[in-house]
């Protein structure tokens, strides 16, 4: 079965996302800060990453880099989410090869189809 | 200098009868700078002997106690020996100018220095006087016109400061203003996202069964919460707009396909309030160089105008084509068979803030950013934005986008 690691500060979204993918029949761990999220990272392997920007400790962006300079992980597609409008977070999450970018507030099913097609059906995976 | 006898440097000076219009007592400081100390004697007795001046002088005769001495307290006017043996008498005023002296200084020459008084008065030297002409009524003429034009300095440089510490002050609130809308908007869409999020999880059943009355109720919280979002972005594009921050990033659109990115937005709510939505795309429409962001954002304001002012059984339409006249632009229109808007209005409608207040239950929603921000887009597109209208007929909005240059339009590049 997918894994897919779901990092935001906000407790509240990361139990609606963790609820949503899980229906979808993925399994989540969650993270709330960009630290947590690349402890995890390096515990385990994730199928996919779905990560905040604007995170305590380490932000959503450095965690992701510091996540393809470690071995392992530098592979692993990353969607980030973010409340922020600044035009130049879309490039930066372009930079690091972003698998997708979606504004909070964003549109669930969107995200859901966006992981689907890079991950495929998790009931036949 | 030599130390001359007075009567030899001032011959016939009007010693008791100075000149009418400089009746008045003059009050000023003055530092004197010369390395000759019977040149200062001279100098001092000479000021002395001018009935209207009421001089508070300072001489050195050294250029490092005289540096000291401008930086301790500031000078009206200075009067510098050229020839000070390591330094002159410009270089040692530019450093006191490099140390903040702001006032006139005038520079002594020795006979026939023309070169070297043409070299003090391109620095700034405010006058010169050769050791020669030395008067009463030389320094009159010099010190006077030296004092306004230190007056006058003095003001032109407090004005400046002024102004550049507004504009610092302005830009710094410019930025906290930006800072602050990002914060705000930031802060505001995190709980605005969770509780959008749960209403739809269950909106969607994924907490168990739900009466289709609390499906629909839900849906309106689900709404007000798409309305805030709306909200949020306008209030965060007008401060960006406002500090000339809103950038934007043109690439090569064909417009039709983000009409029809627009329409599909708008399709349900459309037929929910019986009017129909239509497309025109004429034929051989060049592709735009726009921002398909921006455009589908000016696009969803203006369907969403027309909608909420049309009534049932209304059309509203979108067109798309080539300018007639200029093959540089392509024309974009929305119209509706909606109230219209009155002629008073017409003019204003675009301007930040501006809304037709009629009490109708339309009009009282919104911020009133929406065209203005359309407005703002269309020009950061280098386009325009008009209106034409006709009370209970309808309205419709145009606006311009540039073309792609033909050149380009028949590369063999890709659309990016």
């Amino acid at each position: 079965m997918h894994k897919i690691l779901v990092v935001d500060d906000d407790k509240k979204i990361v139990a609606a996302l963790t609820l949503r993918l899980q229906n979808a029949g993925y399994e989540v761990v969650s993270a709330y800060d960009g630290t947590a999220a690349l402890e995890a990272t390096s515990r385990e392997r994730f199928s996919l990453i779905v990560m905040d920007i604007n995170l305590p400790f380490t932000n959503g962006m450095r965690a992701v880099r510091q996540m393809k300079d470690a071995a392992g992980q530098s592979g692993t597609p990353v969607i980030f989410i973010t409340a922020s409008k600044l035009p130049s977070l879309r490039d930066q999450a372009d930079s690091l090869g972003a698998a997708g970018f979606f504004e909070k507030p964003y549109e669930p099913a969107e995200i859901l189809t966006r992981i689907q097609q890079l991950l495929g059906d998790p009931v036949r995976s | 200098m030599s130390s001359r006898p007075e009567s030899t440097v001032v011959p016939g000076a009007p010693l008791a009868a100075p000149q009418a219009s400089s009746r008045e007592t003059t009050r000023f400081s003055m530092l004197a700078i010369d390395d000759n100390a019977s040149d200062l004697d001279v100098l001092r007795r000479l000021i002395r002997k001018i009935p209207t001046w009421e001089v508070e002088l300072r001489t050195s005769n050294d250029p490092i106690e005289a540096l000291a001495l401008l930086r301790d307290r500031p000078a009206d006017v200075v009067l510098v020996d050229y020839r000070l043996g390591a330094v002159n008498g410009v270089e040692l005023l530019e450093q006191a100018r490099q140390h903040g002296f702001e006032g006139a200084y005038i520079v002594l020459t020795g006979q026939g220095d023309v070169r070297v008084a043409a070299q003090a008065m391109r620095s700034g030297a405010s006058d010169y006087i050769s050791k020669e002409d030395l008067s009463i009524p030389s320094l009159q003429r010099a010190i006077g016109n030296a004092l306004e034009r230190s007056r006058l300095q003095i003001a032109l440089n407090e004005h400046r400061r002024r102004l550049e510490w507004a504009n610092r002050d302005l830009q710094r609130r410019n930025s906290e203003i930006q800072s602050f809308y990002h914060t705000l908007s930031h802060e505001l869409k995190t709980p605005l996202t969770s509780a959008r999020e749960f209403v739809s999880i269950l909106m969607e059943g994924m907490a168990g069964p739900l009466t289709s009355t609390q499906v629909e109720y839900l849906s309106f919280v689900k709404e007000s919460c798409d309305q805030m979002r709306v909200c949020l972005n306008d209030i965060l594009d007008v401060a960006r707009m406002e500090t000339g921050q809103l950038s934007l990033r043109p690439t090569r659109q064909d417009l039709s396909a983000l009409v029809h990115r627009t329409l599909k937005q708008f399709g349900s709510r459309a037929a929910e309030a019986k009017i129909r939505l239509q497309e025109h795309l004429a034929p051989g429409i060049p592709d735009a160089c726009v921002d398909p962001h921006r455009i589908v954002q000016v696009l969803g304001n203006l369907v969403d105008n027309a909608l909420k002012f049309t009534a049932a059984g209304g059309v509203v339409e979108i067109r798309v084509g080539a300018d007639g006249k200029d093959p540089r632009w392509i024309r974009v229109s929305v119209s509706d068979t909606g109230q219209g808007i009155p002629a008073e209005h017409r003019a204003n409608i675009f301007e930040r803030l501006y809304q037709v207040r009629d009490g109708s239950e339309q009009s009282r929603t919104g911020l009133g950013l929406g065209l203005f921000i359309c407005r703002e887009i269309v020009r950061l597109h280098g386009g325009e934005i008009t209106v034409e209208s006709a009370v209970g007929k309808g309205s419709t909005f145009e606006f311009t986008c540039p073309a792609v240059p033909v050149e380009q339009a028949s590369s063999p590049e890709g659309k990016t």
